[in-house]
């Protein structure tokens, strides 16, 4: 993967920097990002509301041509700073962030909207700061959770790792917190995607 | 440890953690676990994104462009009646020292004999959008 220098302060990409960035990507990371797209899209579930991982890369890629024309919108890749491969990545988060909050807000919205004494509608949602989601949602999350979990029965390496993930614990606080070896971890991580495609 | 109440967000870390030991992986590792499938086109994707988002801006450059040739057309002002008349005024505003910082303007229409009438009645339309119209009336009175 392409490493960027961290040279001071952040240099914002252009859109003729973002052009050449992706000509210049290898196989490799072309399939490092279609992968990444893939497990976000899957990770949001319904509330990627049926866009595809293409769809979900093309998004990503909007939002930095967007940045590099306009410093108020969009998101600014500090060229110097960060690799392209990893700020798409960091951007395809922020979205899938950003849908998140949306569709639960939005559906939220529709159940929970109520009328004043005054005749005007309020958002009781609007009050909340950190709004549930959907039950059903939560359900199939929760299924979802089980079936992966239950796939590693037998690999106590594996569902370690899964559990910490869960957690939103990254790679080194995992070995560090549970003892593992980095290639036993690398190897237990491949062991995960063999079966848990994207 | 933290403890996290949601199983989406549970699911969806875990989706991101995956793709988190993608980026981990060596070049020879991808190379090993995904050599067998089928090239990512990933490239081409990402170039449909630029194409497409290339023509959204050509294509507000063009909307803002016949925006403005229509705010040119419809703009009211009261014209010569005459192509002649028009000419005239067109010639006389561009002689006045009104016409002093509208350098190219002046240039372009050097030659106004050869600069057809319905040229003529849209710079005057311009020149009125500008303010330079009201001015010169105001100056000549």
């Amino acid at each position: 993967m392409a490493k960027s220098k961290n040279t001071g302060s952040p240099v914002i990409a252009t859109r003729a920097d973002i052009d050449a960035a992706i000509e210049e990507l290898s196989p490799e990371d072309e399939r490092r990002l279609e992968r990444a797209a893939r497990y976000h899209i899957k990770g949001l579930g319904r509330f990627a509301r049926g866009r595809s991982a293409d769809e979900f890369l093309q998004e990503a890629t909007t939002a930095m041509y967007i940045g590099a024309d306009d410093a108020k919108v969009g998101r600014h890749w500090p060229k110097n700073q960060v690799p392209f491969v990893r700020f798409l990545d960091q951007t395809m988060r922020s979205i899938a962030s950003h849908w998140l909050e949306a569709t639960e807000r939005e559906v939220l919205d529709s159940e929970t909207v109520v009328e004043t004494e005054e005749g005007e509608t309020v958002s009781l949602l609007s009050q909340t700061p950190h709004p549930t989601p959907l039950p059903d949602q939560e359900l199939i999350a929760k299924e979802a959770v089980r079936k992966i979990l239950e796939l590693f029965d037998g690999d106590s390496e594996a569902w370690v790792i899964l559990e910490a993930w869960k957690l939103g614990m990254k790679g080194p606080e995992i070995i560090e917190e549970y003892g593992l070896s980095k290639s036993a971890f690398e190897a237990a991580c491949k062991r995960v995607r063999y079966k848990v495609k994207a | 440890m933290a403890k996290s109440t949601k199983h989406s967000e549970e699911y969806r870390s875990i989706m991101n953690s995956l793709a988190e030991t993608v980026f981990e992986m060596t070049d020879k590792e991808i190379l090993e676990e995904y050599g067998a499938e089928p090239p990512a086109k990933t490239k081409d994707i990402l170039r449909s994104a630029a194409k497409a988002y290339g023509q959204s801006k050509l294509h507000a450059a063009k909307l803002k462009r016949e925006q403005a040739i229509q705010e040119i057309r419809s703009h009211p002002f009261e014209i010569p009646s005459t192509p002649e008349e028009r000419r005239l005024l067109l010639e006389n505003v561009l002689a006045s020292q009104l016409a002093k910082g509208l350098g190219e303007l002046t240039a372009q229409f050097r030659e106004l004999g050869s600069i057809p009438d319905s040229d003529v009645e849209s710079t005057l339309r311009q020149l009125d959008i500008l303010g330079v119209l009201q001015k010169f009336f105001e100056t000549s009175k």
